[in-house]
């Protein structure tokens, strides 16, 4: 059962291990919402019949201006038509989003924020884009999917469909303190190994390396929680072939899996192969994924080793607790969602002269040094302002999706970016929106997010199990604070994932038959 | 000499008084003082006034959490007279009223104060779920009255039993019915302690932390107390404004108090709650 | 004299009272006391399975673990509020200006009349390891090498947790202590005056025994509120690290809302019935006969 406090995880089970992003996005988006929940905007005057309206619900504070800038623009070019804004409060939005829609009627959005209310599109509620993504796009003279993400867009699909258009996406980076690490000789290190031993060099002058929040709630959908998928994403990258989807097997699209060849070099080649569910929990079950493997116990080797060099009593750690470690400079580097540039730019601004400091963020440097082949790691990042659209009449849908187009044009990515910075709004992450002109100091605070690839199968706990979350939690601080030893630890995953089992299959009603497919409808 | 001494200790108690209180206060009065700096200004001056003083954090704070406030002031709105005058009304019957079977509807309502929240947390769950009721007012409103009776109950029932049995009569006498003596004359007499019950019923749900968040998952049905541990996450990483939350989720509380303070303390002072 | 009441008049203004505990308070709590016999999954029909989540119980090692902090926590309750509200409230009384006593005693309330989950997210704060409250205390006076990040550490966590509302002054404790010490008639104080008795002999001698129920109440109050108030705990550690501050009332909590294992919480929540009601009724016995010596 999810606790009200878990976001409920994206993505069916076949195509995503663990699948679970929107709640470091949902933060990051609340920040800006929050400030701007009172502007509602008051219902506009109703349009003459002849008039025609597009409306816009979402959460994206941080794109207002520059939304609004697209808006008229698109309303220069279509003399007929008005696209109405609306920022909502995300409190409730998902609530006020269902009576909207259900109600139906002109009251109700044509575009909104899909990644805030889940399960919209199998109850019918929203428009198939997949046949649409593959026209041309009128505003750039493309086929639309060619300015638009399509490792998001496949990693996103509900049941092969396409059921909304994501502006831009959140990763995880190591922010770092650029004057800390030239006075001591530290650079944006290329080596997992590196990285280490520079965090050795600064703890021998005295500086704390890494601020990394590590309570319980870091370790579900924090920091450590990231870093257990990236890990475990890497270690297991060689489990992809066993989990496919196989001839027969209800879910299986030979046009995406026949021919797969695992390449560790790629770090897309898995991004499109459709993966069963019930391979996963059968290779489990059966033992030949397990957590009490040589793999398992060099990655949690390897991440105790790291947390040597995180702030002591970091278990107690929140994500306002690491940043502040950061911000003061009493830590050289921060490990957080790109939702943090924005704060960490504003709050840079309003520090005196002296407490400023020249900072970077470098991506999670790949593993060079191990008795396996780690291919570097990927993200583990989710869909940021995603947009998806309402069943309506035909003619209502089309000029939707022809907003939606005129939206996702680079020019007009450009000029959400652009309103955004001018306006001090937290940029939530890259923007999925392939050439889009940015201005060079975005473009470069964005790019070691960037071109990683997205994480397929990955462990903490068993899928997104709470007991087995829980259960890790608690043998993962235990070992992290020398309780228990690296075996019992392992001892302990290996058992609570085959515990986790029986658990899933009865939760999804499962019958552990690839060729049928069985889930129980939400 | 001895006045001396005496006025000495008196000193040192008043001193040692001092001291706790300013230690409990403490942390109360940092959170104003925070609440109006900005991340920059707490960083590098901690302990230092407000410079400038922030008081757009309160604007912020509130446009985060006015939903939440807004809804514990309605649940509270409706639970509270309901149980007072539930309270009222079976208090004055158990106290002044003879009828058969009397002391068991007493003992079964006094028995109650034996039943832990603890034991009855998840099957009053299953009840709410099962009547429908999950995250909508109801499944707050209708347990809350319920409960919040129990010691509404006693309280009344312990005070109106107090009162001297020659009012009654007479008013009895002047031909009154029962449910005029309540109106016209219990009830009065009993207003000390329904403002008792009142304050801490509204403290109860104030307070109460588990049972909306379990029962209630729409964001825009949730209480404060539940409200105010994840709004901060929309602050991300302010701490001003969070603090100015912590503030004005305060204030119903004190002006409650201000208001009640003397009969909530003499409510939980009195000998009826060892009842 | 009371008159035999007519039915319908009774049962305008009790029924509604009596039917609403039906539902909402007998009801969950037979529920209660039968579902801990059963195997019961969310969304699941309950099967009678006998006392197999006591077994279940008994092999539970978070739930031990549990304990063992419950135990320690419960005990350093009692002591706070047998000590530092009883110290205030006796303080308080020997003033001898009322303005004062007044003021003072307004004071000591305050900390009552902010929310509960306020002074529980303050405390978040005054231990955090960063820019914490305490760390600050401890910086400003020079004692740098001491700041931690007091929740997050294994050896002071629960030591944290029980440092919660310090001094532990104020609060529901200090009201009792008060009314009790304020009903002591001037007599018993006059003649204690005139046998030589002030002071801390006269604490001890004369306001302890006489305030023997008022003790007991304190205690029976802390026992109750402390074996099943987990909120703060979920908010501040959710039982971390590891299983540093996990307590019974915690793990049921999980049980049912996050894993769905509704009979194995209800069966904690028997349990934990049974120890509070044990525990309450072996604290007024020994009162009780402490009371008849």
């Amino acid at each position: 059962m999810q606790t009200a406090h878990h976001e409920p995880a994206p993505g069916p089970l076949s195509d995503a291990a663990t699948g679970c992003c929107p709640a470091p996005t949902r933060r990051a988006l609340l920040a800006g919402a929050a400030s701007m929940a009172a502007a509602v905007i008051a219902e506009p005057a109703r349009a003459a019949p002849t008039r025609r309206r597009v409306m816009v619900a979402t959460v994206s504070a941080n794109y207002r201006e520059g939304l609004e800038a697209v808006a008229r623009e698109y309303e220069r070019l279509h003399p007929g038509v008005d696209v109405v804004i609306q920022i909502m409060p995300a409190t409730g939005y998902e609530t006020w989003l269902r009576t909207q829609i259900s109600s139906g009627g002109d009251r109700a959005p044509d575009l909104f924020n899909a990644n805030y209310a889940w399960g919209m599109y199998e109850r019918g509620l929203m428009v198939n884009l997949s046949p649409h993504i593959q026209r041309t796009n009128p505003y750039t003279g493309k086929p639309w999917i060619e300015t638009l993400s399509r490792q998001f867009i496949e990693k996103f699909k509900v049941g092969g469909d396409v059921s909304f258009i994501p502006l831009d996406f959140i990763e995880i980076g190591f922010y770092y303190n650029a004057r800390l690490f030239r006075k001591h000789g530290c650079r944006p290190p290329r080596t997992w190994e590196e990285m280490l031993e520079q965090a050795q060099r600064l703890r021998a002058a005295g500086v704390l390396p890494f601020a990394i929040p590590g309570n319980a709630d870091s370790y579900w959908s924090g920091a450590v929680g990231w870093m257990a998928r990236f890990l475990s994403d890497a270690y297991t990258r060689h489990y992809v072939p066993l989990v496919l989807s196989r001839p027969g097997d209800w879910d299986y699209d030979a046009r995406r899996n026949a021919g797969f060849r695992l390449n560790l070099a790629d770090p897309y080649n898995d991004a499109n192969v459709v993966t069963n569910g019930e391979r996963l929990l059968a290779a489990v079950r059966d033992r030949a994924i397990r957590a009490d493997d040589g793999r398992f116990a060099e990655l949690y080797t390897r991440l105790k080793e790291f947390s040597r060099h995180w702030q002591r009593g970091f278990h107690g750690a929140s994500t306002q607790t690491a940043y502040t470690l950061f911000l003061t400079q009493r830590a050289a580097v921060l490990l957080e969602t790109s939702s943090a540039l924005g704060q960490i730019m504003r709050d840079m601004d309003d520090l005196p002269e002296r407490a400023r400091f020249e900072w970077g963020v470098f991506p999670v440097p790949r593993m060079v040094r191990s008795a396996f082949r780690i291919p570097p790691f990927r993200g583990v990042g989710g869909p940021g302002t995603s947009l998806g659209v309402v069943r309506k009449d035909r003619e209502q849908e089309r000029w939707a999706i022809d907003f939606l187009m005129f939206l996702t044009r680079p020019a007009s990515a450009r000029s959400l970016v652009d309103h955004a910075v001018r306006h001090r709004r937290p940029l939530v992450g890259p923007m999925l929106v392939p050439g889009a002109p940015l201005p060079e100091r975005v473009r470069a605070l964005f790019a070691p997010f960037e071109g990683r690839g997205f994480e397929r199968l990955s462990f903490r706990g068993l899928m997104d199990d709470q007991q087995s979350v829980w259960e890790w939690t608690v043998w993962a601080q235990r070992y992290m604070e020398d309780q228990v030893p690296l075996r019992t630890f392992l001892a302990r995953y290996q058992r609570l994932m085959l515990d986790a089992v029986p658990r899933v299959v009865a939760l999804q009603g499962l019958d552990m038959d690839p060729r049928t497919r069985d889930r129980k409808v939400a | 000499m001895r006045r001396r001494r005496l006025r000495l200790g008196e000193v040192a108690a008043l001193a040692t008084l001092l001291v706790l209180l300013a230690i409990s206060l403490l942390p109360f009065a940092i959170m104003l003082l925070l609440s109006l700096k900005s991340n920059a200004d707490i960083f590098t001056s901690f302990w230092g006034l407000p410079n400038p003083p922030r008081w757009d954090h309160y604007r912020d704070a509130a446009t985060a959490l006015w939903r939440y406030l807004l809804n514990t002031f309605i649940i509270t709105a409706v639970v509270v007279p309901a149980v007072i005058v539930l309270a009222s009304m079976a208090g004055y019957a158990l106290a002044r009223l003879e009828f058969r079977g009397r002391g068991l509807a007493f003992g079964l309502i006094l028995g109650l104060l034996m039943v832990p929240g603890v034991l009855t947390l998840i099957p009053a769950f299953a009840l709410v779920q099962s009547l429908g009721l999950l995250n909508t007012r109801w499944a707050l409103i209708l347990p809350y009255v319920a409960g919040g009776q129990v010691l509404g109950v006693i309280l009344c029932r312990t005070f109106i039993a107090s009162l001297p049995d020659e009012l009654f009569e007479s008013m009895r006498l002047d031909g009154a019915d029962e449910f005029r003596v309540y109106r016209h004359l219990a009830l009065p007499l009993s207003l000390p302690t329904i403002a008792t019950v009142a304050i801490m019923t509204s403290l109860g749900i104030y307070n109460d932390y588990i049972w909306p968040l379990v029962t209630i998952s729409d964001a825009a049905l949730q209480t404060f107390t539940v409200g105010v541990t994840r709004f901060s996450g929309e602050f991300n990483l302010d701490y001003g404004p969070t603090l100015a939350g912590y503030v004005l989720g305060s204030v119903p509380l004190i002006l409650l108090f201000a208001v009640g303070m003397r009969s909530f303390v003499q409510g939980v002072t009195s000998g009826a709650l060892r009842a | 004299m009371k008159r035999r009441a007519p039915w319908h008049l009774v049962a305008v203004m009790l029924l509604p009272t009596l039917a609403l505990l039906a539902v909402f308070s007998y009801t969950p709590a037979t529920i209660g006391l039968m579902r801990a016999f059963t195997r019961w999954e969310t969304g699941e029909d309950p099967v009678w399975v006998g006392a197999a989540n006591f077994a279940a119980m008994w092999h539970d090692e978070f739930l031990r673990i549990g304990i063992g902090n419950q135990i320690l926590l419960l005990a350093a309750s009692v002591v706070k509020v047998l000590t530092m509200p009883l110290l205030v409230a006796e303080l308080l009384v020997s003033l001898r200006s009322p303005r004062w006593q007044h003021i003072l005693r307004t004071a000591f309330i305050l900390p009552m009349v902010v929310p509960g989950m306020v002074s529980m997210l303050l405390w978040a704060f005054i231990y955090d390891g960063s820019i914490g409250l305490l760390n600050q205390l401890l910086e400003a006076v020079g004692l740098e090498h001491l700041t931690r990040a007091w929740l997050g550490e294994y050896r002071t966590a629960l030591l944290a947790i029980i440092g919660i509302g310090f001094p532990w002054c104020g609060g529901l404790a200090l009201l009792i202590y008060l009314a009790g010490l304020t009903s002591i008639s001037t007599d018993v104080y006059d003649s204690c005056a005139l046998d030589g008795a002030t002071g801390w002999r006269r604490v001890l001698h004369v306001d302890l025994p006489l305030l023997r129920p008022q003790v007991r109440l304190v205690i029976t109050l802390t026992i109750i509120g402390a074996l099943q108030d987990f909120g703060s705990i979920l908010v501040l550690t959710a039982g971390g690290p590891g299983l540093a501050t996990h307590v019974p009332a915690l793990h049921m909590y999980f049980q049912a809302f996050r894993f769905g294992h509704m009979g194995y919480a209800a069966a904690i929540g028997f349990a934990l019935f049974i120890v509070i009601f044990g525990l309450a009724a072996l604290n007024q016995a020994a009162g009780r006969k402490g009371d008849a010596r």
